[in-house]
């Protein structure tokens, strides 16, 4: 499709893109923004089914799982924890506290290894970024929950309750432990009222600022009191529950939590509050006008406000693939190293040293937004610091990994994820390089122009690439070319 | 979101026009990168050049403490490592009790010429045993259990450094990752001079340029980010300058700590403002053999660090510099089976510079220990911090280190 946003029609912006408009051009736009790459096989499979069956073909439900290893760690964090609180010796206690928090952090650690190994693989890539995308709505922070089991918790429920209608995904995630931590919706009681939660259900959960009153949050608040965490588990405590009548968006009665969420959504704004924010997630950051925006609102709420028929109409729609709604959007440091990783096949390493730690370098630390608003995105994303860690995770990829520096829990770590099921390598040799862009000039920029740049560079750009590369590139030159496309600012837009 | 002011339209232009004309890049860095245009137009005062500079040299692996300062009067240490212990003889004393190994006989020789500061049983309370854990503790200067995020360093930035924008970057590491001291939750300008080659960070620097000034008429962001781009490829082109032209006229060793200490001696010596250095020697995680390995990597350390001071007082620097040691932990008085040790908890460390009063500060670790025990640590590292800030960086300790704590007399 050749057509700006701006040209089409606003009753047709929301309307299924036509079959005769579907091509490899499209289909890639679809894999590299609804998932992070695409690939020559995928591509042509997506051409070939059309966007409305590639929205149910590569975003089949996968829950998201914790392997043992990980679900016996939540059982030693409390074990630890119950032998503190038996233990009368004030030093000794706290040893067992020390260590029920080293491995919890450590536990933390595994939990996001299994995030970047799902985000990683294609046949659960999709569902795992439209994941991310419900984490930076429904944000919570790592560093304040710290609970690892409510961590895999929360995480498993995105993964549960993606494509459910809007109002239930509320009202199960107003009972997630880590979002009552984060939000401290277990401080909040019937005589001491906590608003933290409340406010941001209303104002960055559902309606966006500006559509409800101060007075609101205050009766909303009283409706999600007697929430509470006890032995790790979601209670309702009645006795603080406050049962009184409240009077939220003009309606009064006893209402409980869940009649609040019923009555938020009858206001227009939690219409077009999540699709706005799903547009600007993956779409573009411009500001689309209120009309058009309006219209994607009333079609949603039509469906229910189901998730999985919002992400089908957005990537079906004519919007979605309009001219100037391709190449123009900076990848945030997930896309860049998930899309990486799947362009050459290869899985996350998991040490945080070699994952989380360059992501955080690069400006995303993951399951840490800055704040309950989640990441800036954008232009954000990047500045002479961050962009000097993505050139160096660039060149990572090809670099061989050096275990004979590492420490020998690192070492059986590694070992250990290679004898897992489905496992991929962790970086690409030189003759793996070779054997996926052949060695011929020619061959390596169709390499580059169909498997790593979804924007169309201009022409100059490929010029250089050909001069690069002279008539006989050795395996060196091909390598260090890859690195540099890779490092490019071309690279860092899909 | 990202500060338009960072685009001043002349230079805008002036990529277009270059861009346009297919001009290199050497035309275009005619036109100053827009942070040095920024700093030069709001007409910051340049900051003082003589200020101190901080150099941290961090071991990473946890240095093996009781076999780098031999408390070797102490026949629990000859007990404790029946395989391991450094012979008596083979030790250089250097103050009560306690000797460096033949390894680092040049660390010897600048405690002898009271350039050499050596600080016994430095820790921490409730030692983390784990290498990423314990370094994280150490480069946030946070409590044990703490979440701290910010490096200390780049606390130091924010409290002492505020205010003008800055050409020079604040903070240069020459390690292939950025180490956790500059983290900060603002904009800081930091640099990493990885190897700041050619191909230092892998790829192909003049390709990588032509890619951006490629993007420089396009719309944005691509605009926005060719202009990013250029700007820090002109800083590693300055660098790659200075590395370049400020060669030292001291030989230095052969090896990677020597190379990267020759570098920051460059740095230095080439007037940056740079107020905070940053390299690392690793390896010294030794479960296994670690009589050979220990050696190896103390004698590197050793012969590069006197290399440097020399390298700094050929110059007449060295009254501006201080160096100091770090390691995430030491290790397990007792050796293990394999001839090697676990990981520990309190080590010493070494202040190196012309300004530091070359002496032994604190006692010889005590060794009579349960089995297997470990040390306990007798200096806070933060006492070590809050010197360094007060002391050399001039800087009040408390809003950094978030406490406060005993300054060390050893400046």
């Amino acid at each position: 499709m050749n057509v700006p946003l701006s040209h089409i029609p606003t009753l047709a912006v929301w309307e299924t893109i036509h079959r005769d408009d579907w091509g490899p051009v499209e289909a890639r736009h679809f894999l590299e923004r609804a998932g992070f790459a695409a690939q020559p096989d995928t591509i042509e499979e997506a051409t070939d089914l059309g966007p409305e069956a590639c929205c149910e073909r590569f975003f089949t439900p996968s829950p998201f799982l914790q392997p043992p290893w990980v679900v016996e760690k939540f059982t030693e964090i409390q074990d630890l924890r119950q032998q503190a609180r038996k233990t009368k010796d004030k030093e000794e206690r706290s040893e067992f506290y020390r260590e029920a928090n080293q491995i919890s952090r450590q536990t933390i650690d595994d939990i996001e290894h299994e995030w970047l190994l799902r985000a990683s693989r294609p046949e659960t890539g999709f569902s795992a970024k439209w994941e991310l995308f419900l984490s930076d709505v429904w944000v919570i922070g790592k560093r304040t929950v710290r609970e690892p089991e409510w961590i895999a918790s929360y995480w498993k429920a995105l993964s549960e309750k993606s494509s459910e209608p809007y109002p239930e995904f509320c009202k199960a995630f107003s009972r997630e432990p880590a979002m009552i931590r984060y939000l401290d919706v277990d401080k909040n009681s019937k005589n001491k009222p906590n608003e933290n939660f409340a406010r941001e259900l209303l104002e960055l959960f559902i309606l966006g600022e500006g559509n409800y009153t101060e007075f609101d949050i205050k009766e909303a608040a009283r409706a999600f009191t007697g929430r509470r965490l006890q032995n790790q588990q979601y209670r309702e405590y009645p006795k603080q529950f406050d049962d009184g009548t409240k009077t939220v968006f003009s309606r009064t009665g006893q209402w409980t939590g869940d009649n609040v969420i019923d009555l938020i959504f009858q206001q227009p704004a939690s219409r077009t509050f999540l699709p706005s924010e799903a547009i600007r997630f993956y779409l573009t950051r411009e500001p689309i006008t209120a009309d058009r925006i309006k219209l994607l609102g009333d079609l949603w709420a039509e469906e229910d406000f189901r998730l999985d028929a919002l992400r089908r109409r957005l990537f079906t729609s004519r919007a979605f693939y309009a001219s100037d709604c391709r190449g123009n959007r900076i990848k945030s440091p997930i896309e860049f190293y998930i899309g990486t990783l799947q362009r050459f096949g290869l899985q996350p390493i998991p040490l945080r040293q070699y994952s989380t730690r360059p992501l955080a370098e690069m400006g995303q630390e993951l399951f840490e937004p800055p704040n309950v608003r989640g990441w800036i995105g954008g232009e954000a994303w990047i500045n002479a610091g961050k962009l000097a860690a993505r050139r160096q995770a660039a060149a990572e990829v090809f670099a061989t990994l050096p275990m004979n520096r590492m420490n020998a829990d690192d070492k059986r770590r590694i070992e250990m994820e290679r004898e897992r099921d489905n496992s991929a390598p962790f970086r690409v040799k030189e003759d793996e390089l070779l054997s996926l862009t052949g060695t011929t000039a020619p061959e390596v920029v169709e390499f580059i122009r169909n498997q790593l740049l979804t924007v169309t560079a201009n022409e100059s750009f490929y010029q250089e690439i050909s001069n690069y590369l002279g008539k006989n590139p050795s395996g060196e030159t091909i390598e260090d070319l890859v690195i540099t496309v890779l490092q490019s600012p071309q690279y860092q837009l899909s | 979101m990202f500060d338009k002011r960072f685009l001043p339209r002349t230079t805008r232009r002036e990529f277009i026009r270059a861009g346009g004309k297919g001009l290199g890049f050497l035309a275009l860095s005619q036109v100053a990168p827009s942070f040095v245009t920024r700093a030069a137009s709001l007409g910051s005062p340049r900051p003082d050049k003589d200020a101190p500079i901080l150099v941290l040299v961090q071991l990473a692996g946890g240095n093996d403490g009781l076999n780098t300062v031999i408390p070797f009067e102490d026949d629990n240490y000859y007990n404790l490592r029946p395989t391991i212990a450094v012979p008596r003889k083979d030790i250089l004393p250097v103050a009560n009790g306690v000797g460096l190994p033949q390894s680092c006989s040049d660390l010897h020789r600048l405690f002898s010429d009271g350039k050499l500061s050596i600080l016994q049983n430095v820790g921490y309370p409730n030692p983390n045993r784990s290498h990423f854990r314990s370094m994280e503790i150490w480069e946030t200067a946070s409590d044990s259990d703490d979440m701290a995020h910010t490096g200390w360093v780049s606390r130091y930035f924010d409290n002492a450094c505020a205010g003008a924008p800055e050409i020079d970057p604040k903070g240069i590491y020459l390690t292939g990752q950025a180490p956790q001291v500059f983290d900060s939750d603002e904009f800081l300008n930091i640099y990493g001079a990885s190897s700041p080659a050619k191909k230092g960070r892998g790829g192909d620097r003049d390709l990588l340029r032509e890619f951006s000034l490629g993007e420089a008429q396009g719309a944005e962001p691509a605009h926005f980010l060719s202009h990013t781009y250029l700007d820090a490829l002109a800083m590693d082109e300055r660098i790659g300058k200075i590395l370049s032209q400020n060669r030292s006229g001291v030989e230095y060793p052969q090896s990677q700590l020597a190379r990267s200490l020759k570098n920051v001696g460059s740095m230095i010596r080439s007037g940056l403002h740079t107020r905070v250095y940053f390299v690392s020697l690793s390896g010294f995680d030794t479960h296994r053999d670690q009589e050979n390995r220990q050696s190896q990597l103390l004698k590197e350390l050793s012969e590069a660090l006197l290399a440097f001071q020399t390298d700094l007082e050929t110059d007449e620097l060295d009254s501006q510099v201080l160096t100091m040691t770090f390691s995430e932990f030491g290790r397990r008085p007792q050796e293990n089976e394999s001839k090697g040790t676990d990981h520990g908890t309190a080590a010493p460390l070494f202040v190196m510079g012309s300004a530091v009063k070359g002496s032994v500060q604190g006692n010889p670790p005590k060794l009579e220990l349960p089995k297997n025990g470990d040390l306990t640590h007798e200096t806070d590292f933060r006492s070590l911090y809050a010197t360094v800030l007060e002391d050399w960086l001039k800087c009040p300790s408390e809003p950094v280190l978030g406490g406060s704590f005993d300054k060390l007399p050893i400046l």
